[in-house]
């Protein structure tokens, strides 16, 4: 016998029930007949609501929704990472830590300082210290552009890791002055969080829950996605490269000059120097958090290492990060096969490569090359390349050619260099530099988003970048 | 005609091939390791003639993106580059050494070649701009040719009268030059293609229409319903695929092969029963010198595929790569050098095409195949992979 899950939105009312992985889940559908509907009622739904609710009251509701996922032993919380494992095929492991996880520092982050540093950085052009590390702004601020509330901001997201595709739906909570409707478009089966994270919301406040609508719809069917752009004063898309292209000619047809924030492809880079590479104590645990780096949710997230320059011997270097790579992959996170898709992968085409180590289950993929370049996989999965570099200023020419990849990069480099590797890499393009182990934990008040701070760029085109650095010293993570 | 070689001829050349492949290559070696078979276990498999043992390379390692150019070919014996149309945008280059180079050509020239007929248009780029793009194509300091050179190297050893419909603008490219430095191309206007088609039917003499489907569709889609009636003097030989709407730099309508065919049987007067010796498609691949012919079956609506007499044809499962006894996998060749002296590692090659099985034999090997589609891995879609959408929907 199947389980039966039920999820329902208080807008989005037609539904529809798809087996997945031995559940049976009823998903709350978008009917192209009534969105304009929807987005009606959800305007003045937002309108009653942000205007009787004070932004204080609003940040502890979101706290406590954020809380309620910090103690994973409680049996709800247990039953709940069940669930998600089983829809979507990752490990508890990736579940627990990089997707449940990241609440945890949302919602412990100290509400008085909450959105200070994003306002100092939007106005200030030095490096800013902010709790964790430093920020830097990229690009001049436009003294013209003003700060104006959107009244229905629309969410396009595709991709199935966990946290993420949920914590999009604060976007819409009040920055400085009120908040704003939302739709969010469910990405697919595998990727029921959004509604679980939302459905936790109604149980502690239906009003604001009735601000949001998240349902399902085909990526690309126009009926409906023409009428969500129409209605929308700003849309936020994660998505492929393709789909960006596609709904921002569509944006230009039926709604030009609106708000568009593009979130596409991303390919993580890490930087190690001969300083980390040369003392054993410190290699070790750069390859320890390389792997979690590397292995987050099977190496299919956007923050996921993919390119490695090291200031060294690669083979050596490859060789040790195979090894613990298949190791973790055993023992920490699995991933089950549904999961992964059926076909070739990089695996057959390098299998016979001395320049290659790769495991016989073909989920652990490490590649030696000589000759620096970044490289853009075909394949996600645990697939990275080390390459010899002499520098990070060798780093730097081989990837600024290629901003529209460049998020997170993960660096071991002595102290000193931390601030010059800031204002380096985010300089071509970078936005969010972690120390190894992190590349996952992204602290959305103090970094940005693919450079950008979304919940202010919805209401105001600051027309600059802004690149972070997660920690000061390498104290803050070295034992 | 196609000489059908003796199973046993076949083995001594494999085995000689085999043995070469596996001396000469470490890449191929440790292909083999990771299957857990030895020299010994892949010579044994052709006695038994389980061919289906011998791991193959995967077609896509000769991609130039890959550089695995040092580990997959053999630059020690005279050679040049076989070069793929680069319809991805990244091409195949596969070292292929002179004897191979002419078999290759060879085989072109059996499958391209109808007996009895020595007139052909053929849609296609002409020699000179293959000539072109051939010396463009140079890589490592070797000399390169594209396949499809090969292919009207092929078509043209056969006949006698054959036409290209897309040449070099010889007056405009020296004038571009000066401008841009571009080569200025032209295609034939549908009024010269109607000329050689009219003398031809009015002659009652017998005509090949070769090349490119994206090349000739565009003239058919111009010819009038019932213009011609050739009865059984017209033929059609298709080659590259394309039917997507894109093959190398060339962009397209996608088709609807079905359609097409019905078009070409109303324009040309051909009859259905025709269809299965007169409308021909070839499949073949850069890595392989196999070229597979298909004639149009009205049953599947798709051409039906003959193995290569030369190649022994498995349809394997992706993931384990084992053969399958039905259904719908990827294509695997084997096909030994003609000089028993491989100059890259693809005597055994796995295709990432997915095609249907339509005839196999007790020992596994295909005879028929048909539904030949590129296989897709999972996108990716921006944040993590793109979720499967949800299938009620």
């Amino acid at each position: 016998m199947k389980t039966q899950i039920e999820f329902h939105d208080p807008l989005f009312t037609s539904s529809l029930t798809d087996e997945k992985n031995g559940l049976n889940i009823t998903y709350p559908l978008a009917d192209e007949k009534n969105i304009k509907e929807v987005a009606s009622q959800l305007r003045l739904n937002s309108e009653k609501y942000f205007s009787t609710h004070s932004i204080d009251e609003i940040q502890k509701i979101s706290d406590t929704v954020d809380s309620s996922f910090d103690d994973l032993t409680k049996p709800e919380n247990v039953e709940l990472i069940d669930l998600i494992q089983a829809s979507c095929g990752f490990s508890r492991y990736d579940i627990e830590h990089w997707g449940l996880g990241l609440f945890k520092s949302i919602a412990n982050y100290d509400p008085e300082i909450r959105g200070y540093y994003i306002d100092k950085a939007i106005k200030g052009s030095g490096i800013i210290q902010t709790r964790f590390g430093y920020l830097k702004r990229f690009g001049l601020v436009n003294p013209f552009n003003r700060w104006k509330e959107p009244a229905l901001l629309s969410h396009f997201i595709s991709g199935n890791v966990v946290g993420y595709t949920a914590i999009l739906s604060k976007l819409g909570l009040p920055v400085k002055k009120k908040g704003t409707a939302q739709i969010l478009k469910l990405p697919s089966t595998a990727s029921l969080f959004p509604l679980i994270y939302l459905n936790k919301l109604e149980t502690i406040d239906k009003g604001l829950r009735q601000t949001i609508a998240c349902g399902y719809w085909k990526g690309g069917d126009d009926l409906i996605e023409r009428q969500i752009i129409e209605e929308s004063d700003v849309i936020n898309i994660l998505s492929s490269d393709l789909v960006i292209k596609d709904l921002l000619n569509r944006i230009k047809r039926y709604h030009k000059g609106i708000t568009a924030l593009q979130h596409g492809h991303k390919i993580g880079i890490a930087y190690i120097s001969g300083e980390f590479i040369n003392d054993n104590d410190r290699l070790e645990q750069t390859l320890n958090g390389l792997v979690s780096d590397i292995s987050a949710f099977d190496g299919g997230a956007c923050y996921n290492v993919k390119n490695i320059y090291v200031q060294g011997d690669p083979r050596r270097f490859a060789m040790m990060l195979f090894t613990k790579l298949e190791l973790f992959e055993k023992m920490v996170s699995p991933v089950s096969s549904n999961a992964r898709s059926a076909g070739t992968s990089l695996y057959q085409i390098y299998r016979g490569s001395n320049n290659v180590i790769s495991s016989d289950a073909k989920n652990v993929f490490v590649r030696v090359k000589e000759n620096p370049e970044f490289w853009q996989p075909d394949d996600l999965f645990r697939y990275v390349q080390v390459m010899r570099v002499n520098d990070e200023n060798e780093v730097y020419g081989l990837i600024r050619q290629h901003k529209q990849y460049l998020q997170t990069a993960i660096i071991a480099v002595p102290d000193e260099k931390i601030i010059p590797l800031l204002i380096l890499l985010g300089r071509a393009g970078v936005s969010n530099i972690h120390y190894p182990g992190s590349a996952p934990l992204i602290n959305v008040y103090e970094e940005p988003h693919d450079g950008e701070f979304d919940a202010v760029r919805v209401r105001y085109n600051y027309s600059a970048r802004f690149a972070a650095t997660n920690f000061k010293t390498n104290n803050d993570w070295m034992i | 005609m196609k000489k059908k070689m003796d199973e046993s001829r076949f083995k001594e050349m494999l085995k000689e091939s085999i043995n070469s492949q596996w001396d000469k290559f470490e890449y191929y070696r440790t292909v083999c390791k990771k299957k857990n078979r030895s020299i010994h276990d892949l010579l044994r498999a052709i006695d038994n003639e389980e061919y289906y043992q011998i791991p193959a390379v995967t077609a896509t390692a000769f991609k130039k993106s890959t550089g695995l150019f040092n580990e997959l070919n053999d630059f020690s014996q005279a050679g040049k580059f076989q070069v793929s149309s680069s319809t991805s945008g990244d091409p195949s280059y596969i070292f292929t050494n002179p004897t191979e180079l002419d078999k290759v050509a060879d085989n072109y020239r059996l499958t391209f070649g109808i007996d009895g007929v020595s007139q052909a248009i053929g849609f296609s780029p002409s020699v000179r701009i293959l000539d072109e793009l051939s010396k463009k194509a140079a890589f490592m300091g070797y000399q390169s040719v594209a396949r499809m050179k090969l292919a009207l190297d092929g078509a043209k050893m056969h006949y006698s009268e054959l036409t290209f419909t897309l040449d070099v603008d010889i007056i405009r490219t020296l004038l571009s030059k000066v401008v841009n430095g571009k080569v200025a191309l032209k295609k034939k206007h549908l009024g010269e293609i109607i000329d050689i088609i009219s003398t031809a039917e009015r002659d009652h003499q017998k005509i090949n229409f070769g090349g490119f489907v994206l090349l000739f569709n565009p003239y058919l889609e111009q010819l009038k319903d019932a213009q011609f009636s050739f009865a059984d003097n017209a033929f059609f030989t298709f080659s590259g695929g394309g039917y997507s709407g894109a093959k190398g730099s060339m962009r397209g309508e996608k088709i609807d092969k079905p359609g097409m065919i019905r078009k070409i049987a109303s324009v040309f007067g051909l009859n259905k029963k025709l269809f299965s010796t007169n409308l021909k498609d070839l499949y073949g691949f850069t890595e392989s010198p196999a070229i597979n012919e298909g004639y149009w079956s009205e049953e599947i609506e798709d051409f039906l595929f003959e193995s290569w007499h030369e190649s022994r044809v498995y349809i394997v499962d992706p993931e384990t790569e084992d053969p399958l006894k039905n259904g719908e996998g990827l294509l695997k060749f084997i096909t030994p050098y003609t000089n028993g002296n491989p100059s890259a590692a693809n005597v055994s090659v796995l295709q990432l095409d997915n095609a249907t099985i339509r005839g196999i034999r007790p020992d596994l090997i295909v005879t028929h195949f048909s539904h030949i589609k590129r296989m897709q891995n999972a996108s990716v879609e921006g944040c993590a992979y793109k979720a499967e959408e949800i299938a009620n929907a």
